[in-house]
């Protein structure tokens, strides 16, 4: 074998410039374009744009960081190659994101900063069963519906296990909100949602009040409660996959108001599932069966549907979650297009296909 | 484009009702693998458990409505779409090895909530063909709802590169005796399922008794 200098600088020249083009063809290092460089904006053009889909994540290898064939020659490091393998709940906290594996059963933590992906999949008493959605508190403390337990598994900001809300009643869990103290869990088992303080574990009382009434004697009764959140007022929101509406209640459990009913026209609805409301009060819900996410006004108006296949692109692949994240847009800003001011984030995870949490924002041209 | 199939006739109508009930009467006494009274007392009768209206075909069969409802999204000026379309064809996913249609809804359900996440193989989408691997005892747990792949094609080039498989005799039958369907060549769950008819268990389309299920495809 040769050992001329030059022959050798040529081939680890070239060893490093295939290490790259095979790894920019095989990382989707900014997926948010279309080829031609083109946005993807709802409502598509000439409707003023509303909302753009911003970037996608499937798994460790999304998150940008680039290990070089070089480097796996001579340190042995893999390039990262972790998928989510089936995404519920979503969480966007500290520059993370916390994504409910439900076929894992774990927690993918994607570290935007970092770029780095790390399971988080407690053994012992902790265990984790069939994690659905996550919450996170003001003092770290971390809730996971598991409806492999049938519990709320609670940690702490340590990651130790701390206990689990359910342990002799016959919950169901599967959606979770927190807003100050209070945790709400929406129960299938109980078809409510129960309330919670969360220090103290005692629930304080159900949403709907009377569970077992008819909806003649109560109008706010629920069929299968999957997911709940809060707004900012303390009103409660509850996606009803079962009756295919979305119901609304003030703070102590009064029903106020139902958005929706079952079809296959804009503004109803055929499986809703994850839903939330951002700080106007408009409500985002999203529909594994349609495929759509779509939005409402607080009276219940629809103001736009997003994600539908064969639509602008982009498209919802058996959506589950969708979660509205204020603190964070400063870290997509370069997915923005230019003149398009973000408001703020819109995520949604995807069970199936290749996009498993994608990202939206909100905004207007400026 | 596909969608989910509707049932027009059973919107709160009497008449339609007992149609449909007179119906399954007059075919109950022929084998069939499909029934109107098949679904009832089954764990898919999602109206006994409280989870809604007594008309349970709406939870997978979603009426289409005939008036528009009020009010078009107010930020589209334009409606782009008159209705949602429910379940796309596959021309619309990006492989090959997407679930089709009739999966999806299955899956819609089958998702970790309300019912076993079935297809909990890691979650991934294998193509067939690759075979599993050794850490995977097929059938663990009693079921092969961490094991066996779906969405992959089933024709005679998986056979070539697997000849423990028998050759489908169609594109849409495994067998000749027409038990276990294939969906444009693809395997999917109402493959081996039989979502309405739950006589031999686990909603399976023949008797699993002696792997007789397995080897309608599997030669072992």
């Amino acid at each position: 074998m040769s050992t001329r200098p030059g022959l050798w600088r040529c081939a680890a020249s070239l060893l490093w410039g295939a290490g790259w083009l095979l790894l920019a063809g095989g990382c989707a290092t900014n997926p948010g374009k279309k080829a031609e460089g083109q946005h993807i904006f709802y409502p598509p053009p000439p409707g003023a744009p509303r909302l753009q889909f911003l970037v996608s994540y499937s798994g460790e290898a999304d998150l940008g960081r680039k290990v070089s064939k070089f480097s796996t020659f001579i340190t042995g490091e893999q390039a990262p190659s972790q998928p989510i393998l089936k995404p519920y709940g979503v969480l966007l906290a500290s520059n993370q994101v916390w994504v409910c594996d439900t076929a894992g059963g774990c927690l993918d933590i994607l570290d935007l900063q970092q770029k780095t992906m790390r399971r988080f999949a407690p053994t012992g008493y902790g265990k984790l069963g069939v994690p659905i959605n996550v919450v996170l508190d003001s003092e770290g403390r971390r809730y996971v519906a598991d409806t492999g337990r049938n519990q709320v598994m609670i940690y702490g900001p340590d990651e130790s296990f701390l206990g689990a809300i359910g342990e002799n009643e016959s919950l169901r869990p599967t959606g979770l909100a927190l807003r100050g103290s209070r945790l709400y869990v929406s129960d299938l088992n109980g078809h409510c949602v129960r309330v919670y303080d969360k220090d103290s574990r005692k629930m304080l009382f159900t949403v709907p009040r009377q569970p077992e009434a008819d909806e003649a004697k109560e109008p706010g009764k629920l069929y299968m409660p999957v997911n709940v959140a809060v707004g900012q007022d303390g009103s409660i929101y509850v996606s009803d996959m079962a009756a295919c509406r979305v119901m609304v209640y003030d703070a102590e459990g009064q029903h106020l108001r139902s958005i929706g009913s079952r079809g296959d026209l804009p503004g109803q609805f055929a499986r809703p599932k994850g839903l939330a409301v951002d700080r106007e009060g408009r409500i985002y819900v999203v529909d594994a069966a349609s495929q759509v996410c779509q939005i409402f006004d607080r009276e219940g108006k629809l103001l736009l549907f997003f994600g539908e296949p064969g639509g602008s692109g982009a498209s919802l692949d058996l959506p589950a979650s969708v979660v509205v994240d204020y603190e964070h847009v400063p870290l997509f800003q370069r997915f923005a297009a230019p003149g398009f001011e973000l408001e703020h984030l819109v995520l949604i995870s995807n069970q199936l296909g290749d996009r498993k949490i994608s990202v939206y924002a909100l905004g207007h041209r400026r | 484009m596909m969608k989910t199939t509707t049932i027009r006739f059973t919107n709160n109508s009497p008449l339609g009702k007992l149609a449909l009930t007179l119906l399954a009467a007059a075919i109950g006494g022929f084998t069939c693998t499909v029934s109107g009274a098949g679904i009832a007392g089954t764990p898919h009768d999602l109206s006994a458990k409280g989870w809604g209206t007594t008309e349970l075909c709406k939870f997978c069969h979603t009426p289409h409505l005939a008036q528009q409802v009020a009010g078009a999204p107010l930020w589209n000026h334009q409606t782009t779409v008159a209705t949602y379309t429910l379940y796309s064809s596959s021309t619309f996913q990006g492989t090959s090895t997407q679930p089709g249609p009739t999966s999806k809804l299955c899956l819609s359900c089958h998702d970790g909530t309300v019912a076993v996440d079935s297809f909990a193989n890691g979650g991934v989408i294998r193509a067939g063909t690759q075979f599993m691997s050794s850490t995977n005892r097929v059938g663990s747990g009693g079921n092969l709802s961490s094991d066996h792949p779906i969405a992959f094609n089933y024709n005679a080039a998986l056979v070539a590169l697997d000849p423990a498989l028998y050759t489908p005799v169609a594109t849409n039958y495994v067998d000749a005796a027409h038990q276990i369907p294939l969906f444009s060549s693809k395997v999917e769950c109402a493959s081996c399922h039989s979502t309405h008819d739950n006589t031999h268990g686990r909603f399976l389309r023949i008797s699993n008794a002696g792997s007789a299920l397995c080897l309608k495809c599997h030669i072992k």
